[in-house]
């Protein structure tokens, strides 16, 4: 495959940015959820 | 709503289908797809930028636009439609990152340039700052109410640049390719291999799958930063109110 480096790293960086950013959500949305009261909900 | 951490069935499914298709395009794009005749392997980027570019613009920033509209008209105004543009517009930004990002390394390899100020480049690069701008004006402290309306209005004329993102490739003289799939004039006769249209074509359903599955947790998640701003509120008036009974009772002794 000619251009790898730059086809592998388009392709890492686009997969690592989405996971780093669904992992923030996850992690804040349960973080919050353990700080409300369940009557809040 | 309850505030329990784990997610509900349908979600849970969506963000397995998700992660299914979304590794499926990958083994697609990189082993199966073959090399483009006039781009050789740089082709392989593009099941990554057609799609985040498709989720970004249509999608998300059209998610962004309806429920800012639904917002502004007075029969549907709910704080859900505010929350729904907020959650999709953060990920509309996401993706158009990428879909520039993607985009910026096909350049280095097909143009030998990472950015060229072509009539395409730059209406995306000015969209995602129209977007970058609407979640800045979405943390200008105000009401809740005002906060909704003045990030409404915003979001309803950001999406104006959106048109003319399409556009761009039949209005001006640019770099940038027009539209291989979806262009009317080609429609019977599309110019693409069946394997490149398959990976495409997964990759959308992949990226979108993926977007529904990041709205839903970042529509709760900003549901829950609703109700703790609320809650901080509620705190905050109950804390002045004993300190006016504190100081009227001790004006009362004295």
């Amino acid at each position: 495959m000619n251009d790898a480096g730059y086809i592998f790293a388009g392709y890492f960086s686009t997969f690592a940015i989405l996971a780093g950013y669904a992992a923030w959500v996850i992690r804040r949305k349960r973080s919050l959820s353990r700080l409300l009261r369940p009557e809040d909900g | 709503m309850t505030t329990t951490t784990r997610s509900s069935r349908p979600v849970q499914i969506l963000g397995w289908l998700s992660a299914i298709s979304l590794a499926l395009t990958a083994v697609m794009a990189l082993v199966i797809s073959p090399p483009d005749v006039n781009m050789g392997d740089s082709v392989r980027l593009l099941y990554l930028h057609v799609p985040t570019a498709w989720l970004a613009m249509y999608v998300s920033f059209g998610v962004t636009t309806l429920a800012s509209a639904l917002y502004l008209w007075k029969r549907t105004r709910s704080r859900f439609w505010d929350l729904t543009a907020g959650a999709s517009a953060e990920i509309g930004v996401l993706f158009l990152g990428l879909t520039l990002l993607i985009g910026s390394i096909w350049g280095r390899i097909t143009w030998g340039v990472w950015w060229t100020w072509d009539a395409r480049l730059t209406t995306t690069a000015v969209l995602f700052v129209l977007y970058l701008g609407y979640l800045a004006v979405r943390k200008v402290p105000a009401s809740p109410e005002v906060q909704a309306r003045r990030s409404a209005i915003v979001a309803v004329a950001a999406f104006l640049d959106v048109p003319i993102v399409h556009q761009s490739v039949e209005w001006w003289r640019t770099l940038h390719q027009p539209a291989t799939i979806g262009d009317e004039r080609r429609l019977l006769d599309p110019q693409i291999h069946g394997a490149m249209a398959w990976t495409l074509l997964l990759g959308v359903v992949a990226f979108t799958l993926l977007y529904c599955w990041l709205l839903a947790h970042r529509f709760r998640l900003a549901w829950l930063e609703d109700r703790l701003a609320d809650r901080h509120l509620e705190v905050a008036i109950e804390e002045r109110r004993a300190e006016a009974g504190l100081s009227e009772a001790a004006e009362v002794t004295s």
